[in-house]
Order: C-alpha cells, then sequence, then structure tokens
C-alpha cells in the first residue's frame, strides 16, 4: 500500500540543527501522533537516533554538524500499517558555501527531491545579516533546480532554535526575509509552503513532530492523488474493453483459446475495485493528516476535495 | 541554453555591474511574486558584490570597480516558480566598445546585438544633476555619440534594431524633472528617437529611472542601499520578446485553422484527410494552450511596467504600452 518512495531533501546553514531535528522527531515519532509513527528501515539508525535524542533530553548535549552527506529510508506508518515509504537526506550544512563541483551533487538532488525542508536558525537569522544572506542562497538553489512544477511539492521552512527568541514579534522579524520567497510560492498552486518554529532542548520539545508530518502530508496527498489517477486509467481500459466485447468476440476467443474483452473488462475492474480499497484507506490517513495540521494554528491542510479526485 | 540573449552596454561610470548586483541580489529573493535565478556559482559571485555594497562603511568603494572584460550570466525568470523565460546577460564594459573599431569584442558585440531580444543601455543619472550644465553634452562626452554611432552602423549593416531600453542609473541624483530628462535623452540619442522613410522595422526605446537607493549617495556614499525600479527593465526586455512571439503565434494558429476550415470543406479531404486533420486540431490547442500561457505572462509584465508608466517610443512617437493588453 506503501506507493512510491518519497524523497525528502533537507537544506540548511551549518549548525542549523538539521540532525538534532531528525533525531527528535524520530524518536518523538516511536509514539503514534494521531496514529502516525515512523520507523527506520535500518536497526543501527534506528538505536542511533534514539541515543541522539536521549543525549539531547537528558544532558542537552547536541550532535556534532554533519561532515558528509548521509541518507537514511524510513516508512510511515497509519495505526501499525506502513502507509509511506521515505526517504530522509541530510547534505552537510556548509555545502551552500561552497562553488563549483561541490555543488553538482546537491543540485542533482534538487532535481529529484518530492519535497524539501528548510533549515534556518532563528536566533542567527534575526541577527546575522550572513544568515539571511545564506537563506537567499539557499532559495535560489531550490529556485534555479527545480523545473516546471506539474506535480504536488511540499517546503517546509523549520525555524530552529525558537527556544532563543523572545517573542511573537521576534519570530515575525525572523520571517520576513522568508515573505518573497513565500508570495512567489503562493502564486503557484502545486507548491505548498509550511512555516514552523521547532525547540529542542532538555527543558521543551517544541512541535519537532511537525514538520516532519507536514512533509509526509504531502507524500501522502501525493500518493493519494496518483491512484486516483491510476484507478480513472483501470476505469476508462475496463470501458474500452466492454465495448468490444460481444459474442463475435466471445466466439472467436473460444476458437483461437484467448481471454474475452469481457473478462479482461471484468479482470480490469476487480483491479480497480482493490485499488480503491488502498485508495480509501489513503485518503482516511490523508484526511487524519489533515486534522492534525490544522491543530496548528498558524496553518491549515487544503481540504482533500479541492484536489479535485472525487470523480470516482 | 537561455531563450534569449539580451545585451547590456554603457556609458562609462554608469554603474552596469552596480545595477546587475543590485537587481540580481533583490529578484533572487523573490520580487511581486517574480523571481530570478542563476547556477550556484555566479549566485555566490553576485551575492559577495551585493555583501561589498551593503557595507555603508567603506563608502564609495562599496560599489563594483570599472571592469574592461565582458561577462555573461544565465538567468531564469519565474512567477510563481515558474519559468517565464531563460535569458543570458551579456554585459560589455563601459567605454571598452569604440564605433568602428576591428577589435575582436566590437566584432562580437556586433554578433550578439543581432541575436540580441533587446539592447539594455545605461546613462549614468549624474548627467541629470544640478552639477551638470549641459545634460545633452555630458552624455555624448560620456559615450552616448559613440553609442549612437555604433547603433547606426548596426542598423545600416542588418537593416533591424532589437527593442532599445535606455537605464538612466544613479536616479536618486537627478535633479531635472521627468520631461527634461527624456528631452535630454531624446537628443543624446536622437537616432533612436525618430523615423527612417523606407526602413523594415520599428524603433521601439523605453526609459527607465532606476536607483540603488533614494539616499545612497549621502554622508559620501554611506546611504541605505533600498533598489527602486530595478526589475523594470528585464520586464520590459521579457515583455518585448513574448510580444513578439504572441504575434508570430497567432499567425500561425490563424493559418492553421484556416487550413482545417478548407479541409473540413472538400469531400475529398474529410474522407482520406481525416487523420492529418486531427493531428492540425492537435497541434492548433497545444499552441492554444502556449498562446494563452503568454498572454497571461505578457499581461503580468505589462502590468507591472503600467504601474510606473514607463516613457515608451515607437519611431519617436509616445505610445501608450497598456493598450497592449490581452
Amino acid at each position: 500500500m506503501g506507493g512510491d518512495i518519497i524523497k525528502i531533501l533537507m537544506l540548511g546553514n551549518t549548525q542549523s540543527g538539521k540532525t538534532t531535528y531528525m533525531s527528535s522527531a524520530y524518536s518523538f515519532l516511536q509514539k503514534p501522533v494521531y496514529g502516525f509513527s515512523v520507523k527506520s528501515k535500518d536497526k543501527h539508525v534506528h538505536k542511533w537516533f534514539l541515543r541522539l535524542y536521549d543525549n539531547i533530553r537528558s544532558e542537552n548535549i547536541y550532535p556534532s554538524p554533519t561532515d558528509k552527506k548521509s541518507s537514511y529510508e524510513f516508512n510511515l506508518y497509519y495505526h501499525g500499517t506502513p502507509i509511506l515509504p521515505f526517504e530522509w537526506k541530510d547534505f552537510k550544512g556548509g555545502i551552500i558555501d561552497t562553488s563549483g563541483n561541490d555543488i553538482n551533487d546537491l543540485v542533482d538532488d534538487i532535481k529529484k527531491s518530492d519535497a524539501i525542508m528548510m533549515f534556518f536558525e532563528g536566533d542567527a537569522l534575526l541577527k546575522n545579516e550572513r544568515s539571511r544572506t545564506r537563506l537567499r542562497r539557499v532559495c535560489n538553489l531550490i529556485n534555479h533546480n527545480l523545473s516546471d512544477i506539474d506535480d504536488l511539492f511540499f517546503i517546509t521552512i523549520v525555524i530552529t532554535k525558537y527556544d532563543l527568541l523572545l517573542n511573537e514579534h521576534e519570530f515575525n522579524q525572523v520571517i520576513s526575509p522568508l515573505n518573497a520567497f513565500i508570495k512567489a510560492a503562493e502564486e503557484n498552486e502545486n507548491i505548498i509552503v509550511h512555516v514552523v518554529p521547532v525547540a529542542c532542548t532538555k527543558h521543551e520539545f517544541l512541535h519537532v513532530d511537525l514538520p516532519l508530518l507536514t512533509i509526509l502530508y504531502g507524500g501522502i496527498l501525493k500518493n493519494y492523488i496518483n491512484k486516483g489517477s491510476e484507478i480513472k486509467k483501470l476505469l476508462k481500459q475496463a470501458e474500452e474493453y466492454s465495448t468490444k466485447a460481444g459474442w463475435l468476440d466471445n466466439m472467436l476467443s473460444k476458437i483461437f483459446g484467448e481471454v474475452t474483452y469481457q473478462e479482461l473488462a471484468q479482470k480490469t475492474i476487480d483491479n480497480a475495485q482493490n485499488e480503491y480499497e488502498i485508495f480509501k484507506k489513503i485518503e482516511g490517513a490523508a484526511e487524519q493528516l489533515g486534522k492534525f495540521i490544522d491543530e496548528y494554528e498558524h496553518f491549515k491542510a487544503k481540504p482533500l476535495y479541492e484536489y479535485d479526485i472525487f470523480m470516482l | 541554453m537561455a531563450d534569449i540573449k539580451l545585451t547590456i552596454v554603457g556609458t562609462m561610470g554608469s554603474g552596469k555591474t552596480t545595477y546587475l548586483a543590485g537587481m540580481y541580489y533583490i529578484m533572487s529573493s523573490g520580487l511581486k511574486g517574480f523571481t530570478l535565478s542563476t547556477d550556484h556559482d555566479s549566485d555566490l559571485n553576485l551575492e559577495r558584490m551585493w555583501e561589498t555594497m551593503m557595507d555603508a562603511s567603506i563608502g564609495v568603494s562599496r560599489f563594483p570597480p570599472l571592469s574592461d572584460q565582458v561577462k555573461e550570466y544565465e538567468f531564469k525568470l519565474k512567477y510563481g516558480y515558474k519559468e517565464i523565460m531563460s535569458f543570458d546577460w551579456i554585459d560589455y564594459p563601459g567605454g571598452a566598445l569604440k564605433h568602428s573599431s576591428n577589435s575582436e569584442m566590437y566584432t562580437k558585440f556586433m554578433e550578439n546585438l543581432k541575436e540580441s531580444a533587446c539592447l539594455l543601455l545605461c546613462i549614468d543619472g549624474n548627467a541629470f544633476s544640478s552639477e551638470v550644465d549641459d545634460p545633452s553634452m555630458y552624455l555624448k562626452m560620456q559615450g552616448a555619440r559613440n553609442y549612437g554611432q555604433i547603433i547606426n552602423e548596426f542598423v545600416d549593416q542588418n537593416d533591424c534594431l532589437p527593442p532599445v531600453s535606455i537605464i538612466i542609473t544613479k536616479y536618486d541624483l537627478c535633479t531635472s524633472n521627468s520631461t527634461e530628462i527624456v528631452d535630454y535623452i531624446k537628443d543624446a540619442f536622437s537616432p533612436l528617437f525618430i523615423e527612417d522613410g523606407g526602413k523594415n522595422f520599428d524603433k521601439l526605446v523605453s526609459i527607465i529611472p532606476i536607483t540603488m537607493g533614494k539616499n545612497i549617495a549621502s554622508q559620501s556614499f554611506r546611504g541605505e542601499l533600498a533598489p527602486v525600479n530595478i526589475h523594470l527593465p528585464i520586464a520590459f526586455a521579457i515583455w518585448c520578446t513574448i510580444a513578439s512571439y504572441i504575434s508570430k503565434l497567432k499567425l500561425i494558429i490563424s493559418e492553421t485553422q484556416g487550413t482545417i476550415d478548407t479541409r473540413k470543406k472538400g469531400i475529398f479531404n474529410r474522407i482520406f484527410g481525416s487523420g492529418t486533420t486531427n493531428e492540425m486540431v492537435q497541434f492548433l490547442e497545444t499552441n492554444n494552450k502556449i498562446l494563452a500561457k503568454l498572454e497571461e505572462d505578457s499581461n503580468r509584465l505589462l502590468g507591472e511596467l503600467n504601474k510606473k508608466k514607463i516613457p515608451t517610443f515607437l519611431n519617436g512617437t509616445p505610445i501608450d504600452i497598456s493598450t497592449f493588453a490581452f
């Protein structure tokens, strides 16, 4: 039922807290949230993330900056059933400061990604012009290398170290350099941008599940839409078979020992029925995750009926 | 390879590179839904220039030094992250191009201009400041005469001229009023503003004032960077290109529609030529979709130009470009 693997790419400055966030979100989602949980496909990765999380929670010890590209494969579970496989790719933070060949690998991954998580340190964005410059640089990398987006594309901007910001006013100042990027994205019906502040300290873990779940919501919607189109195609094919069916086809098929168009039509309808059951499960998960996102006061999930696939 | 080429030249010290760095930095962050992007290395290069410009403490040294090299960049203009058009930006050093020179640069410039969708011609706004008694003479001394001759030579050789956008840089320094400025420019670049009898092309020219900040020159160039109008020259250049595409595409659509109508009338074609006709109908549908997208993009760009009522001239006569909206 999982569908295609969703490729999530993480981008951000050095020490913007990507690995901290990954381990925190992963550990947090070991217990289901609205029925959703996450599991690594690799036992060592599972243990490693839990250990990193434990270090933060008990001692405020944070992971050292990532010095290489890392890629992890997970599954999103809904009420214990794997519903969405995803790959989560983390680039070393300093890559956006480099030029030449080093960047080609990243460009390639941007082109292949289904969703992007951008990480910016809240406190640094507030006080440091260089951080704002880097933010623009990340936006350029994405903008230049994403070709025409014909499919749903989710971007979640994670403002880390939210605990260091004093109030909502400071948060608004932090996101002000992002407004032009968000405005441009709003003009494209296929791009959905969310901005989520997070904090991962031994005193508080704020919104750690939200960025990952918003991105995975995009993945579920994508599968939901694809499944809908698949069923549509199957039904159309069944209809085509039906128009070719008849006594002549039955007779000729019998003579030549071939499957009749009537049988082919029935088989295709059965396939469509099976796919429809999966589709309904994905729909249930999407609705539930949409409700979870609605709970967050800063944004609302787009209702499913707006995705124009209630046409079966 | 980019969709089109834009050639940019300017009088000495007109601040083309400053303009480029400012325009890129602001537009790459997003401006009214439009974005400009380039490859990562060029991005870092332009960003470095912008960061230096941000350093007000160094006064006039914050601006890029004069260059004697041709620089090329490839950009993508997008709206809502949907590509409108990609373009090569070919920047010729101020004062390095000399009329009728046999230099490699001059030959290459003539070739590039032939392939360009628009010529962006930067002039120094200081020409219209209180410090200058005779702006027309000042412009000529700064190279306007030279560019006038180059353009004449180009027209003689090619019997065509791409649309021209005259960009008044450092507009914050201008003290003359807009009517006077337009008159001075028309005088200094007079060949661009006259109708040539017997020529087979039109001369479309816009005049766009830009600045890197209204008070940037204050306290010995320690003022705040706050660019104004910097997206308009690109908007004009791309709009001209799209408008030209639209008129060509409309012609193709109309001819195809005519052929389909004729075929539908003939009994022979109705029986034996239905396959070809269906292909033509599909071709028509595809082109109508492309046309709709082009018209949408054209209206967006025109909207930006109209907001500022950009002075635009066709063969020297002022025109209202808002009438070109679809």
